[in-house]
């Protein structure tokens, strides 16, 4: 049966009595590591999981933090005080994101790409423009998945995922371009890529990337669409989908593409 | 014989017969300055911007564990561990015991004035709050201590010199519009 046919909630209440049945699978490490920007441990220490839409993120002895549209380098290696170490502008940033050793800064005239081999002195290796609009970036098995979408406060008039191969952060190469209605934050799901996007629901799409005689080829349809969820963002942890949405922080359990209700925590009077 | 006109229709009625009544006229004039009011124009009681200003002295007081309260407006969330953490814009992080997703445990709110994101390492939990980056050691979730109190690593959303305030003082954190 088509999930996207179905309403919603309907399957929420099929999956609910399914997981309360306990048929549901036990919770696992997905070990993906470099879902939203960072999380997991890095070198012995344990970091934290932020979304997409992260504007200071940690990374070694490095914060990483964008004040307004300022870059922001902070020294965190002494327990006693944080120190800035260097700050630099950089127009319409907006977004975060850690993949490999480089540093990706989504803003509203592209990509800001910067190798962190050396934490505290980040070093600039290519900015991938695009169409002006606000957007979140996400990397991904060296392939980086960029929303834009059109609001107030951003230029333009497109909404859209954009996919870029990031195999070499110094040449980028746009692969695909998938129209959306109004996409925000983004995760990676296991084979999969959730999009938030906003009132018009969460979607899931299935991204199908083959490559032949070094031509990568893209193929993107969109499995499922939740859209009562209104969401902005999605963090992708052990088998868990957690959503920020209107009405609160969903917890949904993944299995492939099916989404399952585990929680909701609710927001607003 | 002309009928009397039975719909009196305010100002309208009185530009049709301007000099009918002097009654009518003050009427209207007194009619038109009180509801300009209503659509925002009023010309005697001019509005000034005031700014708020949260001082330093209230601000930069250690930040602790209250109660858990209700989420009135969620901002961006992060996973540390098996803690959810959940911004509200400008006012703080809840924060949730999710080890067990199906059934999130809020455990507390940390109150940390013009918070919007937080990053966690080693149980550090590094926040901004205003224009200071705070460190919180939250090894003990119970028993959270205000660590590090990094001074202006942030600029202030307004710039105090531009209205009037003493830079020493405070934050404007917001404008009182008043008369």
């Amino acid at each position: 049966m088509r999930i996207d046919i179905i309403k919603p909630s309907v399957i929420f209440a099929i999956c609910l009595l399914g997981s309360l049945s306990g048929c549901g699978a036990p919770a696992s490490n997905s070990g993906s590591g470099s879902g939203g920007g960072g999380g997991g441990t890095s070198g012995g220490a344990t970091v934290s999981q932020s979304g997409s839409t992260a504007a200071m993120l940690v990374y070694e002895n490095a914060i990483y933090a964008l004040d307004g549209d300022v870059f922001k380098v902070l020294d965190i290696a002494s327990e006693a005080e944080t120190k800035l170490v260097s700050k630099q502008r950089i127009e319409g940033a907006e977004t975060l994101f850690i993949y490999g050793s480089h540093l990706y800064i989504g803003g509203q005239f592209g990509v800001d790409i910067w190798n962190i081999d050396n934490a505290l002195e980040p070093v600039q290796v290519n900015f991938y423009s695009h169409a002006r609009a606000c957007d979140p970036i996400i990397v991904d098995n060296d392939i980086g998945y960029i929303t834009l979408r059109n609001r107030w406060g951003c230029d333009g008039d497109i909404n859209r995922l954009e996919i870029v191969d990031f195999t070499s952060p110094t040449e980028p190469k746009e692969l695909f371009r998938y129209p959306m209605k109004s996409p925000v934050g983004l995760a990676k799901m296991g084979s999969y890529l959730a999009v938030c996007q906003e009132r018009y629901g969460l979607s899931v799409l299935d991204v199908n990337i083959t490559e032949s005689e070094q031509v990568k080829n893209v193929a993107v349809e969109e499995v499922a669409n939740f859209n009562e969820i209104h969401c902005f963002d999605v963090i992708y942890n052990k088998d868990v989908l957690l959503v920020t949405a209107e009405d609160g922080i969903y917890q949904l359990a993944v299995d492939g593409y099916w989404l399952s209700l585990l929680s909701r925590i609710p927001v607003g009077s | 014989m002309k009928k009397k006109n039975n719909n009196f229709q305010g100002r309208v009625y009185c530009l049709k017969r301007p000099l009918k009544s002097v009654r009518y006229a003050l009427a209207c004039f007194m009619a038109v300055i009180g509801l300009s009011g209503c659509f925002g124009y009023d010309t005697y009681h001019p509005q000034i911007q005031v700014p708020k200003v949260l001082p330093f002295t209230e601000m930069r007081q250690p930040i602790s564990m209250e109660l858990a309260k209700p989420i009135l407006n969620n901002g961006k969330i992060v996973i540390y561990e098996s803690y959810l953490l959940v911004n509200e814009p400008g006012k703080g992080i809840h924060v949730f015991d999710n080890a067990a997703p199906e059934n999130p445990l809020a455990l507390g709110f940390l109150a940390i004035a013009g918070n919007t994101d937080i990053v966690v390492k080693n149980n550090f939990l590094y926040a901004n709050n205003y224009v200071d980056l705070v460190a919180l050691d939250i090894s003990d979730m119970s028993d959270v201590k205000t660590v590090q109190r990094n001074k202006d690593m942030f600029l202030p959303r307004y710039d105090p010199a531009t209205y009037g305030v003493d830079p020493g003082d405070g934050v404007i954190i917001a404008f009182e519009y008043v008369r």
